[in-house]
């Protein structure tokens, strides 16, 4: 179709050999609205993680931080045996894997479903039913109460989408007071594959009234760990 | 979808009875503007955030042609497949070949107006591909049949009882109204085609030039899985779409969810810059990128009018509009409305038949002031009602009429007199005809011609000075 | 000091009393007034319709006019907006361009004069009602002026100030948009008027003599006891002039 690519391109190219008749609007050096928007930052990182709890906690997602891997890897196993789930799915992140060798020390009962030891239409199918999952993030945003997840890293997006609820592990230092601060610290080779998640799926879709659990994540639970 | 925006004002004249419409309209449209206004009151710099969008657009926009040959360039290396089309059928033939070359028999669409720009659903659907729309209110509306009645809410005029009916009599389940049993039965119904579907198309709210991926926001996750879990991708972008590169993306991503939702961010980011087949074991085999143009290259023509490609379909200005909120959706005749609307449908569709849109405008100057990148709606909306009187579609009593109102004020003693006469007939002519403009006074009474005007009594209370 | 009358055909044709009041109020405070001979209108109506070559003439004309006067000030946002900024966009004589430029500077509405030019805010005026104030789009969102009419307003004596809820929102005039779209103009303005009510005022107060004929013609139809009142001849009668 290099038909159509040289006629688009053409035709642009000689449209603009006008001149524009719009005006700039933006008269500020570069300097003034960046000045304003790191004014508004937090100073510490446990005020950033404050903020983040708020942000969070307002799109109905959840926080809690942990001292450790074996408290937060406590806290799913007794989920998991009150909700009388047998499986969790994770993330290829190191940081899950570890935990959930505490988990299932814990409760031996608890079957763990790497996502990545199975491939393409396994990983689907065997992915889809598991109701319960453990990823990793990579940063946290406090602004918005977001975590971003880099799929390079976690090798997978099937456990942050397909389970009903998400736990979601953060390193503690790894958060930025807002989205500018997000782009000022990854690159175009992390951002061709990630997403950036703000609490569980949501719609209005009927009658504007809010529900959770659209198509994805009903719950979503962030954690910060220090280690 | 079918243009018809020729019939706007039977659609409008309808429109406006719908009480239920309009409490529909009204009530969706309060939520989101008081969300956005708590959003914004924390925010010191949204002006300042609003006048550098357009400026990254401008810039963008006035290079065009650069940053669509550096994007294809940084996506082809990235491994998408980049494919030019000119008009609504090259793209409609682009994915019916794609589709054909790769055996897809049924698609997942997620939310995106630029596929019905170019009526991809029916051209899937006459070749036999089964297209199913995922996100919630457009899986509703295509399953009765309709067209989105919103930019961002699309089953805005439907009830919870209108779900439950459509929902018990197409998928011969029990009937209930319960909104959360209602997302239950869909969201099961489209996991599972969600995971079965052999094709995923989307749209793109942005382009990212120097990175080559492109980004969708969402609240659902489902554009999440139209765009992983099928083995090919397709995203629709209008070439208009392209920013410059990753640090101008921020300001968008602030702008256009406080905009369009009243949210501080959607709850789902995506970028997709690669097929994630061969790194991650997982998703698209194939991801290509249709860009189209379908008259996008003829408004950059225009330098006045260029501001037009600016747009980010926040859809701010739907909400701000008092018309849009009299007639709603609809009422337009295509799938771009309210203050955007009357601007795209001329310029895409041609000025013949958009001829009427831009009379939807009372010029009231609200849509600009909270357009994401600052475009000058009403403005051009003026121009282009002049293009529209020049070109000769405009109604030919109008430009009778306002001939005359030209002569009568080109010429001092013509517009002095102009004050006795009217006067005189006013007073003969039946109460109800309203005159000077019949129907003007079906529901609303004209004031009577003052006797003397202005100039009279200002001479007698001067005693004939001019200066006083 | 002298201003110069720019009187808005709807003035001069329905609403005389509307400027003669701002006459009458710059007599008090102590300022001349002239009366440009053979002005007539500044063209918005034709304009606003996408007739931007048949108001050449009215613009070439109202510059003509008003070319050499100091202060030129009109009881209505609109048709400030208009000469302000709106006449840049026609092909007027290139001989009249400059003289343009300078009578933009020196165009002004009546509150944005009384409040940003004289400087005055209370004239010492008594108003014992209950009023609330409608925003023209023209003059709040085209030129910036909300603060000034409500400047004046609140100084008056004895005057119980009510806001109205979206006290600028369109009242639906639009100029040709309330005959080309008589249905949705007529639906704007009830809404409008809903509004107006629900704010519990006797007055509504407006500074752009469409919007106030628009609104008072539904009130009138609808037999409504609530009157609009132009803020020239508010100020004018809160003085008894």
């Amino acid at each position: 179709m290099s038909n159509g690519r040289e006629t688009i391109l053409s035709n642009i190219k000689n449209a603009l050999k006008t001149a524009s008749q719009i005006p700039d609007l933006y008269n500020d050096e570069e300097q003034q609205l960046t000045k304003k928007i790191i004014a508004n930052r937090p100073k510490t990182t446990e005020q950033l993680w404050k903020r983040f709890k708020k942000e969070l906690q307002e799109v109905d997602g959840e926080f809690e931080l942990f001292e450790n891997g074996d408290k937060i890897a406590g806290h799913i196993a007794d989920f998991l045996k009150e909700n009388n789930y047998k499986q969790l799915s994770i993330s290829g992140d190191e940081i899950c894997q570890q935990v959930a060798e505490k988990i299932k020390a814990a409760d031996g009962d608890i079957e763990i479903v790497q996502a990545t030891s199975f491939s393409d239409e396994d990983r689907k199918s065997n992915l889809a039913t598991i109701a319960v999952s453990l990823v990793a993030a990579h940063w946290a945003v406090a602004e918005t109460g977001s975590v971003v997840v880099v799929y390079e890293q976690s090798q997978t997006s099937y456990p942050h989408f397909l389970a009903e609820t998400v736990f979601a592990i953060v390193n503690y230092e790894k958060i930025t007071a807002d989205i500018f601060e997000l782009f000022e610290n990854i690159g175009p080779e992390q951002a061709k594959n990630m997403v950036i998640i703000s609490g569980p799926s949501r719609t209005a879709d009927i009658e504007k009234i809010l529900i959770l659990g659209a198509h994805g994540p009903h719950r979503f639970i962030v954690t910060a760990l220090s280690e | 979808m079918k243009a018809t925006p020729l019939k706007t004002k039977k659609y409008a004249k309808k429109a406006v009875k719908d009480q239920e419409l309009k409490k529909a309209l009204l009530s969706a449209t309060a939520s989101t503007v008081e969300s956005r206004q708590k959003i914004i009151n924390e925010i010191p710099y949204w002006e300042q955030l609003r006048q550098k969008a357009h400026d990254i657009k401008k810039q963008t926009i006035e290079n065009l042609d650069k940053y669509l040959e550096q994007f294809e360039s940084n996506c082809s290396k990235n491994g998408i497949q980049i494919h030019w089309a000119q008009n609504s059928e090259d793209a409609q033939n682009i994915i019916l070949r794609l589709a054909e070359e790769n055996n897809v028999r049924t698609v997942v669409k997620s939310k995106s107006l630029t596929t019905e720009e170019i009526g991809l659903n029916k051209a899937l659907l006459d070749n036999n591909i089964q297209t199913f729309e995922t996100d919630l209110g457009e899986f509703i509306v295509q399953l009765m049949g309709q067209i989105p009645s919103h930019l961002i809410i699309p089953a805005l005029h439907l009830t919870r009882k209108d779900i439950g009916k459509l929902f018990s009599e197409k998928f011969g389940c029990e009937y209930t109204e319960e909104p959360t049993e209602l997302l239950d039965i869909a969201r099961t119904k489209l996991r599972e085609l969600f995971l079965t579907a052999d094709m995923g198309i989307s749209g793109a709210n942005f382009g990212i030039a120097d990175t080559g991926c492109i980004c969708i926001l969402e609240n659902e996750a489902n554009a999440h899985f139209v765009t992983s879990l099928p083995r090919i991708h397709v995203a629709v972008m209008g070439i208009e779409k392209i920013i410059p590169s990753l640090d101008t993306l921020p300001y968008f991503l602030k702008l256009l969810p406080t905009n369009a939702t009243g949210q501080k961010i959607s709850t789902y980011v995506n970028f997709i810059g690669e097929p994630s087949k061969d790194k991650l074991s997982e998703g698209p085999e194939q991801i290509h990128i249709v860009l189209l143009d379908n008259g996008r290259s003829r408004i950059l023509q225009e330098p006045s009018l260029r501001q037009t490609l600016f747009c980010i379909r926040c859809g701010a200005c739907l909400n701000s509009c008092p018309v849009y909120q009299q007639i709603g959706g609809h009422a337009y005749g295509w799938v771009y409305m309210g203050p955007i609307g009357i601007n795209l449908i001329p310029l895409y569709l041609g000025l013949s038949v958009g001829r009427y849109s831009p009379s939807l405008c009372s010029l009231c100057r609200a849509c600009q002031e909270v357009c994401s990148t600052n475009i000058d709606l009403t403005e051009n909306v003026l121009e282009l009602r002049n293009r529209i009187v020049r070109t000769g579609y405009n109604n030919k009593f109008e430009q009778l009429g306002l001939s005359l109102w030209a002569f009568f004020a080109r010429h001092p003693l013509l517009y002095r007199i102009s004050s006795s006469m009217p006067r005189i007939l006013q007073r003969l002519l039946p109460k109800g005809m309203g005159f000077p403009a019949p129907g003007y006074t079906r529901k609303r009474s004209l004031p009577p011609f003052d006797k003397k005007g202005f100039r009279k009594r200002f001479y007698k209370l001067t005693n004939n000075k001019r200066e006083y | 000091m002298k201003v110069a009358l720019f009187v808005p055909c709807l003035n001069e044709h329905f609403y005389p009393q509307t400027a003669l009041s701002m006459v009458r109020i710059f007599k008090k405070l102590g300022i001349d007034v002239e009366y440009v001979e053979n002005q007539t209108c500044c063209g918005q109506p034709g304009f606003n319709t996408g007739y931007f070559k048949e108001v050449i003439p009215l613009a070439e004309r109202f510059i003509e006019l008003f070319q050499d006067k100091q202060y030129v000030v009109a009881p209505s946002g609109s048709c400030v907006f208009m000469v302000r900024r709106h006449y840049e966009k026609l092909d007027i004589a290139k001989n009249l361009k400059e003289a343009y430029e300078q009578l933009k500077n020196r165009i002004y509405e009546f509150t944005e004069f009384l409040i940003d030019v004289l400087k005055v805010t209370d004239l010492g005026g008594t108003f014992a009602h209950k009023v609330t104030y409608h925003d023209s789009c023209h003059l709040a969102r085209g030129l910036g002026i909300r603060e000034q009419p409500r400047k004046l307003i609140r100084a008056i004596k004895n005057i119980d100030f009510v806001e109205m809820e979206n006290s600028d929102a369109c009242c639906g005039f639009g100029g040709t948009f309330s005959y080309k779209c008589r249905d949705i103009s007529i639906e704007m303005v009830k809404r409008k008027c809903e509004y107006i009510e629900k704010s519990g005022a006797e007055y509504c107060v407006g500074a752009d003599p469409s919007c106030l004929m628009n609104i008072s013609g539904y009130l009138k139809k609808n037999k409504k006891e609530i009157r609009t009142i132009h803020i020239a001849d508010l100020l004018a009668e809160s003085l008894n002039l």
